[in-house]
């Protein structure tokens, strides 16, 4: 068989559906959906920078109304670490992949950075979310002044909910980017390769 | 969007949608999940229109953005395939099959086989010399070089004629 013959047998001897376009509707469809996918992925980004910029009036708040002094720099401290939650979340959203027009080659690398990206940013969640609220969290309980029972207990509760958030998020890595970003690494190779 | 937009959109769209289709169909799993790639394809094909500038050829620049959603789509985590876009203006008829050679068909399900063997940007480039794209547009697509997609090809069809091999003789 020759390379022309696979060509046609490929174009012509498939029994494919036929397509047909509704000029109309589809102008309309496609309009309304670019627009609806951009808004949830706005939207995806945003839940939790809304979370953290709610929760700054809140601590500032939080900060004036309670007397003690400890508690009152738990509350300020908490609005210096939602203001580097905004920092980071946005951070790692910025080599996300939009422009699918670009060559396969520059794809997988765009694709691959923003992966790297997400990675490195889900693996230090201890150092820019974790630890940072926690200490918040524990500061405040300590500046209640609890006796020792109380603030144990506390410390235990506040240990175990943020270590829950930290393993939520390695699990993430290990069992969804990881193996995207072997993939992708393979593609990458597989394409470079002579 | 301006009005010239649309016009080439849609024009791009009568022309090129089998071949569309053809490649969404080899990375499908299914041919439902072909028809949900095609249309994942016509809205980035919409949605990237403006982006295009006329530096590459239309057909180079479709090829792209197709190839690239349907790379996408395989490294998609579970939740998000269910995320799948459903346009009412893109309608599939199954036509009754004209019955084909038995020698055709053969060969046509021997060739969809050894496709799917090949990694994905294997698959990527020999899709696109099936559909007859020379090498520089076929490096235009890539990013490679002309010279690489060459050394490329060359194994690539040597690692499918070989797997074509039995069926052919």
């Amino acid at each position: 068989m020759l390379d022309q013959d696979l060509k046609d047998l490929w174009q012509n001897g498939q029994a494919y559906p036929r397509i047909q376009l509704n000029q109309d509707t589809l102008m309309q469809e496609v309009a309304t959906h670019a627009e609806y996918m951009e808004e949830k992925i706005r939207k995806r980004d945003r839940r939790e920078i809304w979370a953290a910029l709610f929760l700054i009036p809140v601590s500032v708040g939080l900060a004036i109304w309670f007397p003690q002094p400890l508690v009152k720099l738990s509350w300020a401290l908490t609005v210096v670490c939602c203001l580097f939650l905004i920092y980071q979340l946005k951070r790692g959203a910025r080599h996300r992949v939009t422009n699918f027009s670009v060559p396969l080659d520059e794809y997988l690398h765009q694709y691959r950075l923003y992966l790297l990206e997400q990675i490195k940013m889900l693996r230090r969640v201890a150092f820019w979310y974790v630890l940072p609220f926690s200490g918040c969290q524990l500061l405040y309980f300590i500046g209640l002044g609890r006796d020792l029972p109380h603030l144990a207990i506390n410390i235990v509760v506040v240990g175990i909910i943020n270590y829950v958030i930290y393993r939520y998020n390695q699990k993430a890595v290990r069992e969804d980017l990881q193996p995207l970003l072997e993939k992708v690494d393979q593609a990458i190779a597989a394409l470079e390769a002579r | 969007m301006p009005h010239a937009v649309e016009l080439l959109f849609l024009e791009l769209l009568e022309t090129d949608k089998e071949r569309i289709f053809r490649i969404c169909r080899s990375y499908a799993q299914d041919p439902e999940q072909a028809q949900d790639l095609f249309q994942e394809t016509v809205l980035q094909i919409w949605k990237s229109l403006p982006t295009f500038r006329g530096q590459a050829q239309v057909r180079t620049w479709v090829y792209r953005v197709t190839l690239n959603v349907c790379l996408q789509a395989r490294h998609k985590s579970q939740r998000e395939k269910r995320q799948t876009v459903r346009l009412e203006g893109v309608q599939f008829q199954n036509l009754p099959q004209a019955p084909a050679e038995p020698d055709q068909a053969e060969q046509l399900q021997a060739l969809h086989a050894c496709i799917q063997k090949l990694n994905d940007t294997d698959r990527s480039l020999v899709l696109l010399y099936l559909e007859d794209l020379p090498y520089k547009e076929i490096a235009a697509v890539t990013g490679l070089t002309e010279n690489h997609v060459a050394v490329k090809m060359k194994r690539i069809r040597e690692k499918l004629f070989t797997c074509l091999q039995p069926t052919l003789c």
